[in-house]
């Protein structure tokens, strides 16, 4: 029997929290490449705005794919 | 490493006698900001399965779990455009001119330049307990005319860099220094 007192992910509050993280992602991104950009454009050296640039994106790959996958979960 | 012109009007025969950055005690500081928010995180995952256990446990978890996702994700992106701000604000000090590359945030970035022959004087300036022990300070350079003042601020030894850019306005009076 349901309890109406307990909280069950629906459809619909995955569609919420689905749409909630992924405009999180797009900002996040967002601000992210810009940085990126910008970095690499006025950087002095080109290599080691390469390397940080590559180590931020590592990192923000890894931890937004680990993100879908809770996603997917809920 | 790969090094290109550090600034859009740096010339061909241009020298760069120094490049100063702020001292990395601030960068220090905003780190240590930084990982007030990070401890946050450590202490929700310590605390919070005391206060509120039912948050650990399912379906909460999933949520939790993707909420502590997206702050960490926060936290990567602060440090990265931090350091970022911190690298591309610089001042340069050429045997031409001193470039004041001010970038504010990631879109926003304000480059200054006065040529030696606009300089007048040159004042350095250590103030307080931890610019005496780390050795900061301010170097401030007067302009001919109704020029606004061009201060270094917060750059490690700031008395060899007032010596630097006085000796660099000398040569390029030449050696008398009335040319």
């Amino acid at each position: 029997m349901q309890d109406f007192n307990t909280f069950n992910p629906s459809t619909l509050t995955q569609t919420i929290v689905g749409f909630v993280f992924y405009a999180v992602v797009v900002l996040i991104t967002f601000f992210g490449f810009s940085t990126v950009f910008v970095l690499i454009k006025n950087g002095r050296s080109r290599a080691l705005s390469f390397a940080v640039a590559v180590l931020y994106l590592v990192f923000f790959l890894t931890i937004a794919a680990q993100g879908v996958g809770i996603l997917n979960s809920i | 490493m790969n090094i290109k012109k550090l600034f859009p009007s740096q010339e061909e025969d241009e020298v760069i006698i120094l490049v100063a950055r702020e001292h990395w005690f601030f960068m220090f500081t905003r780190v240590l900001a930084w990982l007030i928010f990070v401890a946050v995180l450590f202490l929700f995952d310590r605390y919070a399965p005391q206060f509120i256990p039912k948050l650990f446990e399912a379906p909460y978890l999933n949520f939790v779990n993707l909420g502590k996702n997206i702050y960490v994700m926060f936290l990567v992106l602060g440090l990265f455009m931090l350091w970022t701000i911190y690298y591309l604000n610089v001042q340069i000090v050429t045997n031409k001119r001193i470039v004041d590359i001010w970038q504010k945030g990631i879109f926003s970035q304000r480059i200054s330049e006065l040529t030696l022959p606009n300089i007048e004087d040159v004042t350095s300036e250590v103030k307080g307990f931890w610019a005496t022990v780390l050795g900061y300070g301010n170097v401030e350079i007067q302009t001919a005319g109704e020029k606004e003042n061009f201060i270094f601020q917060s750059v490690p030894e700031p008395r060899e860099i007032e010596k630097m850019i006085i000796n660099q306005t000398g040569l390029y009076h030449g050696p008398r220094g009335n040319e």
